[in-house]
């Protein structure tokens, strides 16, 4: 156990910060596309505040086009858009932009439906004393949204873990990548299955205070 | 004859001008529709006025008799009439929903006159229109055709700015209170003034006085959902009161709470309208709440008007068949 640590343990190590990093990062600046396309498209429905029938259905196809290609795939096809962006495809940096984009129409789709659960009645309220469209996005929708918005946060977060070890096979680095070069391409076991471990904490670890900090935020049920 | 316009709350300098003005005449005032508008503080004040025109004729018409604050000058007799402002005037009101090429008519050829310092009653079964009419009146719906005027001023083609400034001189409470799950009673109460920018400190001095009217100042950093019925109703007034509004419309406000925590919401307010004067439309399928608190009252069937009068007289002699069965004087399984 000891000489398992002493000659992984710091791979291991950077292998978690380099996931997490990934992650956080990529959840992030995924939720700076997510939200407001999310609002986007809750706010120009039909019957809603803004309906435009043309930018909806637009943004819908756009969010089921983005959701329906598989991972793995957007992964290799965005590799030239990635060096463009970000200077390389390789490492840490260069799953971001993967990443993002496929969980940017993810995120959209949970926020969509958070804020479907607000249902009418407060905007309508809110109307009612003279708030002006933008007033009713941020101190309405969003505001009372805020717990069930804070529950997608971890369910993106998990999925990124999930995602991340996929980028590692890619060379993204990461635990996703020790598990493959060491698990699958060397038969060590015990990697592999350490890698698995430290994921699935990862993974309680998330879901746990992503609980903890929706239950926090939320002034119902008390 | 002559007629005077002008709000119920202006009654008192009214009266001293009729008595500086017609001095000697014989004066026939008729306050129709006034006296649930006239701020308590005042109601002294105006006493003492009328005794002093004591050849006058003061018709209390609007009034249910044990509400009139002026049955004690029914018997003065004489010749000057003296209206009320209007606040609200719906003319030629219609309304069609269209639902993917299917037309649906919520509202036909709808008018009507509110008072200032009226307690309006609207009243019908459900799916008459009552919520498609009251919604026209602050345009939360846009009127299909005809007009809205409030306070004088055609608003039915107001937007932008205007609306939003219009809406917020108009307070709305609503059967499902529709607070603000994520806010504390007093930043409920405090919303109409946090969109219109007023600093902190200012409306929260403004939100605790009207915490304070509705009884609640101690719930006041507790969250809508430690409250009953009752208390999540009585917040949504004060939210409701906080620009000062010129009116309140009132959709179905005490449907979803029980018969003693409704008389209390009542009673809040019949108190509102009686000392600060505010025009109440008040929305119900409830003869209860007509009787209790209504001055005038509009029977809405069928997205049509189809009898409207002093509630009073309405309740007593009901022309329409829905109001007779509204009253319950019609079997129920007939
Ligand atoms: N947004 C809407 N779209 C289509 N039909 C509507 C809409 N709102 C109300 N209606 C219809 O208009 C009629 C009157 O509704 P409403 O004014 O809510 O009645 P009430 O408040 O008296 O119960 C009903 O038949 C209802 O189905
Ligand atoms: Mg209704």
């Amino acid at each position: 156990m000891r000489e398992f640590f002493a000659e992984y343990g710091q791979l291991l190590i950077d292998g978690t910060l380099a996931t997490l990093a990934m992650t956080f990062i990529s959840t992030a600046i995924t939720y700076v596309f997510g939200v407001p396309l999310g609002v986007l498209v809750t706010v120009t429905a039909p019957g809603s505040l803004k309906p435009h029938r043309g930018l909806n259905a637009v943004l819908g196809w756009i969010v089921n086009i983005g959701r329906s290609i598989p991972f793995i795939i957007l992964l290799v096809a965005l590799i030239p858009v990635t060096r463009l962006i970000v200077g390389t495809s390789l490492g840490t940096v260069g799953a971001i932009v993967p990443l993002v984009v496929a969980a940017t129409p993810f995120v959209a789709r949970m926020v969509e439906s958070s804020l479907a659960e607000l249902g009418p009645g407060v905007i309508e309220a809110a109307l009612s004393y003279g708030a002006s469209t933008w007033q009713v996005i941020w101190k309405v929708m969003l505001r009372e949204s805020l717990p069930s918005i804070m529950r997608g946060v971890s369910i993106t977060l998990i999925t990124l873990v999930g995602y991340s070890a996929m980028a590692g096979a890619v060379g993204a680095g990461g635990l996703g990548d020790i598990a493959i070069r060491y698990g699958y391409y060397r038969y060590q076991d015990d990697v592999m299955i350490a890698t698995i471990v430290i994921l699935i904490i990862l993974v309680q670890l998330i879901q746990m205070s992503g609980d903890l900090a929706a239950r926090a935020l939320d002034k119902r049920n008390r | 004859m002559g007629t005077i316009y002008d709000s119920s709350r202006h009654l008192l300098s009214l009266v001293e001008e009729l008595l500086e003005s017609r001095e000697g005449e014989n004066l026939r005032i008729d306050v129709t529709g006034a006296g649930v508008g006239i701020p308590a503080a005042q109601l002294d004040a105006v006493f003492e006025k009328f005794t002093q025109l004591k050849t006058a004729d003061v018709v209390t018409a609007g009034l249910a008799p044990q509400e009139s604050v002026f049955a004690p000058f029914l018997a003065l007799t004489g010749g000057y009439g003296l209206q009320w402002r209007v606040m609200i005037q719906l003319k030629n009101l219609s309304k069609t929903y269209s639902t993917r090429g299917v037309e649906h008519t919520a509202l036909e050829d709808v008018s009507l006159t509110i008072e200032d310092g009226d307690i309006f009653g609207i009243i019908g079964i459900s799916g008459a229109g009552k919520s498609t009419l009251v919604r026209c009146i602050n345009l939360l719906e846009k009127p299909t055709s005809g007009s809205v005027v409030i306070d004088g001023v055609d608003v039915t083609g107001f937007d932008g700015r205007q609306l939003s400034d219009l809406r917020a001189t108009i307070g709305m409470i609503f059967q499902d209170f529709n607070l603000f799950a994520q806010r504390t009673v007093l930043e409920n109460v405090t919303f109409p003034l946090e969109i219109r920018g007023d600093d902190r400190a200012d409306r929260e001095r403004r939100g605790m006085e009207l915490l304070d009217l509705v009884g609640l100042s101690a719930k006041a950093k507790q969250y809508p959902s430690q409250l009953s019925g009752g208390q999540q109703q009585r917040v949504s007034i004060a939210r409701a009161l906080a620009n000062h509004p010129r009116v309140i419309l009132c959709d179905e406000a005490t449907s979803a709470l029980d018969s003693l925590t409704t008389n209390s919401v009542l009673k809040l307010l019949r108190q509102i309208n009686r000392e600060m004067g505010v025009t109440m439309v008040v929305i119900t399928h409830e003869i209860g709440v007509v009787e209790k608190i209504c001055n005038r009252v509009a029977v809405i069937d069928g997205s049509r008007i189809v009898e409207q009068g002093m509630a009073a007289d309405v309740l007593a002699d009901p022309s329409a068949e829905v109001t007779r069965r509204l009253l319950g004087r019609v079997r129920w399984d007939a």
